[in-house]
């Protein structure tokens, strides 16, 4: 049975499933290199390479936002607000 | 005198004698739509973009009016404004919704609504001061 998260609960947990994929960035550039992930209850919900598209399934299905971010690999540099990748 | 901070995370580029660890900060932003309806947003932080920049479709799902259209750098979009939650602190911020931007990022406009803001890299936080 699902639990009832209040507005102010829900804001919380948002916070929350944010530091978690920020503590675990770099477990998750191992296994999705490149792609968006969505994180609910510290736990990852969704992949895939359309972040927008992937909060809309999430919240589909769990009818809850996901925090959505783009895992980078470890070859991909940030220079602006473009991606450089690393060619050697 | 309080604070909001968030922990960042850092990625190691190969090759690591030349470039190694960077750090990506990000915030947690919740926005309001126009009946008060909250979306809540992990957003990349940059204190080079002069306002807060989001897709339009999701300032299309926000319900903000696009009265002034802007291009930046070949981008097209429309310069609007937006009630957004940050911690505490709930403000209205120009926001730039762009046409085939996928970023959400958190621009100085609405940084320069805190007082300061801090970049601790030996803890990797970020905290904005109200």
């Amino acid at each position: 049975m699902g639990v009832l998260l209040t507005d102010v609960d829900e804001d919380v947990r948002f916070e929350r499933d944010s530091e978690w994929l920020s503590s675990r960035y770099r477990e998750l550039q191992v296994g999705y290199p490149n792609k968006y992930v969505a994180v609910l209850d510290e736990r990852v919900v969704g992949v895939g390479d359309d972040g927008e598209r992937l909060y809309v399934e999430v919240v589909g299905k769990y009818g809850r936002e996901p925090v959505i971010d783009f895992v980078k690999d470890t070859r991909t540099i940030q220079v602006g607000r473009l991606r450089a990748r690393v060619l050697v | 005198m309080s604070f909001k901070e968030w922990k960042f995370s850092s990625t190691v580029i190969e090759p690591v004698e030349l470039v190694g660890e960077v750090f990506d900060l990000k915030a947690v932003v919740i926005f309001f739509d126009e009946f008060g309806k909250k979306y809540r947003k992990r957003m990349h932080v940059d204190t080079k973009s002069d306002v807060t920049i989001i897709p339009l479709s999701f300032a299309r799902l926000l319900g903000l009016k696009f009265e002034v259209k802007a291009e930046v750098n070949g981008s097209e979009g429309y310069l609007s404004k937006v009630k957004v939650r940050i911690g505490e602190k709930e403000f209205v911020t120009a926001v730039f919704c762009e046409s085939i931007g996928k970023s959400h990022i958190l621009g100085v406009k609405t940084l320069q609504e805190f007082s300061r803001i801090e970049v601790d890299f030996k803890n990797r936080l970020l905290r904005l001061h109200y």
